[in-house]
């Protein structure tokens, strides 16, 4: 089972922006991933077939995501409900593999394509009801690029 | 394409895309139908067959639209290919021509729609966290940009051009002319695309005629004549991928070049899929209109605009005519029909013979269908 994160019961309003996207160990936050047992191909999220070998129930939780190097990104100005301000986001490429969208610390302009970025957990927007909905957000790593 | 029928396209009717609020969707698209049927000279019982591109308006749109205009117990299929719905539906109409299935095939494209972002039903984690149409088309912009020096003016010429073709054609919605200091000034939507980059929503619909070959042989005037389509996938599961060649543009595009026996070098002009200019700017390079990177230089050199090499977009394309999702594709067969006709009045590519509709969509980059298809005038 994905360790989940400790919260202070002041931030109890705060909820996961998708159930199953995060977790966080002595290491930090992470996103889930899955691997497969029998060809070693990861995803992100567990699935229950893997999409390589299509083995079926032989993917296993693993943390995957801490770091990136920055694929792609923009700053959304045309907002999606539940946000009051532009946001960066980007695509990701990990060590892993795997290529994620994600939200970035808005740090223009230094903010470049190739950066090395580390995972933080944030909160992105609010749902419906006001309620502060929590996700990944990746930031230059300190002493980086 | 051995053993298949050859194909024309024999009628051709459009319901010029606008806001449409208090009609219904079945009374924007019937004019459509009413207009291709008696271009081709045809009734409603001549029709066999009707293929149907819709995306969000419910079931059976097609029965919804022809019983209103008392067409008998013909086979209807109702298509959905996200914004390449309307091409999917002429390609599979041009397939059971082709085939032997049937002799007339009406295509029918038809959406309505709202303001504002597109609401998608199948909402996958990255839109969840917030991605965007235009964010997509940026986010590919900006790798672009990335590796060959691409500026956002090019994008935003894109855009000029647009409205210059489209102040030229009276089916187009926005035909107000702007300067590249308008575009690039203009409400920033997701860097580097301002509002003048992105097409609106529309509501409309377009209707297409297809025929074996003898039918339209009696045609009086030029024929246009359907040499291939090609549909393809893109297919990109969380993978690291080039997303510089957005979509399935190249696949498709070379799978319809090497069925037609021809190459870009060909095609006199082009419909393609320019829901933000940065797209129109890549499927430029996945067309093999230019070399992979030099997009830039084809806006530039004037290469694209009405007058230049390729002329592309010559209706004013998604950004002037606006996009009416299950619409669009089948809209682009109506203006390269005029076009290879010689009917494209005020907006004419001199001596057009061999034209060329592109249309992609999906959600996200990672899941999509794009479509092309080559017509020539014989």
């Amino acid at each position: 089972m994905a360790a989940t994160i400790d919260r202070d019961p002041a931030d109890l309003v705060t909820q996961p922006i998708w159930t199953g996207l995060m977790g966080a160990d002595d290491d930090g936050p992470y996103l889930v991933g899955g691997t497969c047992s029998a060809c070693g191909f990861t995803t992100l999220g567990v699935r229950d077939i893997c999409p390589d070998c299509w083995a079926n129930g032989t993917m296993t939780e693993t943390p995957i995501g801490r770091r990136g190097v920055l694929y792609t990104y923009t700053v959304i100005h045309q907002l999606p409900q539940g946000y009051d301000e532009p946001f960066a986001v980007g695509y990701l490429d990990l060590d892993d593999g795997v290529r994620v969208f994600a939200h970035i610390e808005n740090m223009q302009p230094s903010l470049q394509i190739g950066a090395e970025l580390e995972l933080t957990e944030a909160t992105l927007r609010m749902d419906s009801e006001g309620a502060a909905l929590s996700g990944p957000r990746y930031r230059m790593k300190p002493g980086g690029e | 394409m051995g053993g298949h029928r050859k194909v024309g396209i024999l009628g051709v009717g459009l319901v010029p895309f606008d806001k449409y609020e208090d009609v219904l969707v079945e009374d924007i698209a019937r004019p459509a139908v009413i207009a291709a049927l008696k271009d081709a000279g045809l009734a409603r019982d001549d029709v066999d067959a009707a293929f149907v591109s819709h995306l969000y308006q419910g079931e059976v749109l097609g029965q919804r639209i022809l019983r209103g205009l008392r067409f008998p117990e013909i086979t209807i299929t109702n298509i959905e290919n996200a914004c390449a719905g309307g091409s999917s539906a002429v390609r599979e109409g041009w397939l059971s021509v082709a085939n032997g299935e049937h002799d007339v095939v009406l295509v029918i494209g038809a959406e309505k729609m709202g303001r504002g972002l597109i609401n998608f039903v199948g909402a996958d984690v990255e839109l969840t966290l917030g991605n965007t149409a235009p964010a997509q088309y940026a986010l590919a912009a900006r790798r672009h940009m990335h590796e060959f020096g691409t500026a956002p003016e090019t994008f935003a010429r894109i855009g000029v051009k647009s409205r210059h073709h489209a102040s030229l054609n009276p089916n187009a919605r926005f035909r107000d002319r702007f300067s590249l200091e308008e575009v690039m000034a203009s409400r920033p939507i997701a860097d580097p695309i301002t509002l003048l980059q992105c097409c609106r929503n529309g509501s409309g619909a377009a209707a297409v005629i297809l025929a074996a070959e003898p039918l339209c042989a009696e045609r009086a005037g030029p024929k246009v004549w359907i040499e291939s389509s090609a549909l393809a996938s893109w297919m990109a599961d969380k993978e690291q991928r080039d997303l510089t060649s957005f979509g399935a543009t190249r696949v498709a595009a070379d799978a319809a070049y090497e069925a037609a026996g021809i190459g870009p070098e060909d095609v006199d002009l082009v419909e393609l899929h320019d829901a933000f200019t940065t797209g129109e700017l890549l499927h430029y390079e996945g067309l093999g209109l230019c070399a992979k990177g030099d997009g830039g230089k084809l806006v530039a050199d004037g290469d694209t605009t009405l007058g230049g090499r390729v002329p592309v977009n010559v209706s004013g394309g998604l950004l002037s005519k606006s996009h009416p999702l299950g619409a669009t594709g089948v809209a682009q067969f109506c203006e390269l029909t005029w076009q290879l006709r010689g009917e494209a009045l005020g907006r004419q590519v001199e001596g057009a013979s061999t034209a060329l509709a592109h249309s992609q969509g999906g959600t996200g980059l990672e899941a999509g269908a794009t479509c092309v298809t080559i017509l020539n005038r014989g």
